[in-house]
């Protein structure tokens, strides 16, 4: 039996998860979206109420699968569940959003004992579009020694970035690994 | 030949004012309905209409369109239009006249991309460039996937994944690595062999990158504006926008930060006039201006004095999605921010040449990112992790694809 594999992308609401597991995902997300009834009508049309499903398929069928945690903070109790047996975390901040740093501190204390396991990579969004913060402002709130860890304004649409964030968790965990 | 007729330009309208998009609103509703679809940030479309007036930093411009969208900048008259491929200027007040034109050019740059790569024996006509065949469309430097519905993240070729992946380099690729670009050609060296130490010294105050770092750090501790002068001319750091600013073209530009040429450098703070800074047509991200001069000048070589065997201190991540990447640096950063390594551990224990890890570290230096800790401590060594074989297939899945 083939085993499987999950990457965790998680971040509040609208920082592009959805679109980041679409950006990398071999095949269609699946996405468990409803139209927006709480605060996060202010902020998009439709959101995430369950999770967000794709997958990286490998040569040898290997299902790699790419879970998105939905964004509002009265889900957390499935983070836990999604998390289990995860390779890492991708977390997404969006980065036009003024509670941006606030935001970053309560996902990395949410997801504590997932990153302690494994590896976290911060992906900042929107930065293009109205950078309420400079990069150096969130790693000064990540830099407390080592593991320093990797944080990068991305695009969540494009592939290139989203590929960056996965290559750099693995490399994390193992900076041997050899291809 | 299958040819399909009317098939529209798809336009999207990305974070403009509301007058300008309702403008264009109407613009597009009442001319080029039949010929073009308007939505508003709409991922797939052919073109995007940007203003360029609007908080744009220039360096991410580049960022926003995938690689085969074209761009229309909307700017005014002060704002200095960008020259990328595939882009194309419109001044403000918009005039309906010039924005129909450039739409035309582009619509009959997608028609030319489409016939000459057509493979399928299918062409889409566009409608658009049907009426603008007379049009002088620019030339076509980089093919499009346009015709065959890939999507466009499959078109990506400049991407660093791709060329790192053996199985992946096309020929002129591996040439590419071969000639040593980055890092130059430098051989691992024995430590002990004081002839071959001294091949992996630079000083660092004979290139330009240096100057480039004392003159942020003059212009960020007194928030002010730097003057860089040089032998070859000015560079102007605007403490606001953290861009330094030049005049020099890419060949001259890509020599300065190579070579050991800048002995009477002289830094000033100043407060240029509105019109002086108008010599300054260029301009770039400081911190990428600098990481790529570093690299330039390293050539696998790293500054005088730099211990070998003390441990790397890695203080920030770079933040490598906007700066320049080559071979390995990802692996070596992240062997860095989990472990305390020297730079000769490193080269051992991830099997690399050294001179990427020179390299690599010259350039971490330069931005502050990373430093020699006083600390000899090369206890620690790096576990394989029990998922490696998984790890190593999906890192080659995503250099393949």
């Amino acid at each position: 039996m083939k085993s499987n594999h999950k990457i965790i992308f998680s971040g509040p609401v609208g920082a592009g998860k959805t679109t980041a597991i679409t950006s990398i995902s071999d095949i269609p997300t699946v996405r468990t979206e409803e139209a927006a009834s709480d605060e996060t009508k202010d902020l998009k049309d439709t959101t995430t109420v369950a999770l967000d499903y794709g997958a990286i398929i490998l040569q040898d069928s290997t299902r790699i699968h790419l879970y998105g945690t939905p964004g509002q903070k009265r889900f957390d109790f499935m983070w836990e569940i999604l998390t289990n047996g995860g390779i890492g975390l991708l977390l997404l901040i969006d980065g036009s959003d003024s509670n941006a740093i606030k935001n970053l501190k309560f996902f990395l204390s949410s997801f504590k004992n997932f990153i302690n396991k494994t590896s976290v990579v911060v992906g900042i969004t929107k930065q293009d579009v109205n950078k309420k913060y400079n990069l150096e402002e969130y790693q000064e709130v990540l830099n407390k020694g080592l593991p320093v860890v990797p944080i990068y304004e991305i695009d969540a649409r494009s592939k290139k970035d989203v590929s960056l964030m996965v290559e750099t968790l693995l490399y994390t965990l193992d900076p041997k690994i050899s291809i | 030949m299958n040819i399909q007729h009317n098939s529209k330009l798809k336009i999207s309208l990305n974070n403009l004012d509301d007058i300008t998009q309702n403008t264009l609103k109407f613009f597009f509703k009442s001319n080029l309905c039949e010929k073009a679809e308007l939505n508003i940030n709409d991922d797939n479309a052919n073109v995007l209409i940007i203003d360029l007036d609007r908080q744009y930093n220039k360096e991410i411009i580049p960022n926003l369109k995938k690689s085969n969208q074209f761009v229309i900048f909307l700017h005014n008259e002060m704002n200095t239009p960008l020259s990328e491929e595939n882009t194309y200027n419109v001044t403000k007040p918009v005039q309906v006249k010039y924005l129909k034109q450039q739409l035309s050019f582009i619509a009959q740059r997608i028609n030319d991309i489409e016939e000459s790569n057509d493979d399928s024996g299918k062409v889409n006509t566009n409608s658009f460039a049907a009426t603008a065949k007379h049009a002088q469309s620019k030339p076509s430097s980089q093919s499009l996937g346009l015709i065959n519905n890939k999507s466009p993240t499959q078109n990506f070729k400049n991407n660093h994944l791709n060329m790192a992946l053996k199985k992946s380099t096309d020929s002129s690729t591996l040439n590419q690595y071969k000639a040593h670009k980055h890092v130059g050609s430098n051989r691992d060296i024995n430590p002990d062999n004081p002839e071959e130490l001294k091949k992996i010294y630079h000083n660092p105050k004979k290139y330009l990158y240096h100057h480039l770092v004392q003159a942020v750090k003059l212009g960020k501790d007194n928030k002010t504006d730097v003057l860089i002068k040089t032998l070859f001319g000015s560079l102007f750091f605007d403490y606001k926008s953290q861009i330094l600013f030049h005049s020099f073209d890419k060949a001259k530009m890509r020599y300065f930060k190579s070579s050991p040429l800048f002995i009477e450098t002289k830094i000033v703070k100043t407060s240029l006039s509105e019109k002086a800074k108008k010599d300054y047509s260029i301009g770039q991200n400081a911190e990428s201006l600098i990481w790529q001069s570093a690299i330039s000048a390293s050539k696998g070589r790293v500054p005088l004095g730099t211990s070998l065997t003390q441990t790397i201190e890695m203080t920030s991540w770079p933040n490598f999605s906007r700066l320049l990447v080559f071979r390995y640096v990802i692996q070596i950063a992240a062997a860095w921010s989990t472990h305390h390594m020297s730079l000769l551990d490193t080269a051992s224990q991830l099997k690399i040449p050294q001179r990427y890890i020179f390299t690599l570290y010259n350039a971490m230096l330069a931005i502050e990112s990373a430093k020699i800790n006083n600390v000899i401590d090369n206890t620690k060594k790096i576990n394989r992790d029990k998922k490696k074989s998984v790890f190593s297939k999906i890192l080659s899945h995503i250099f393949n694809h």
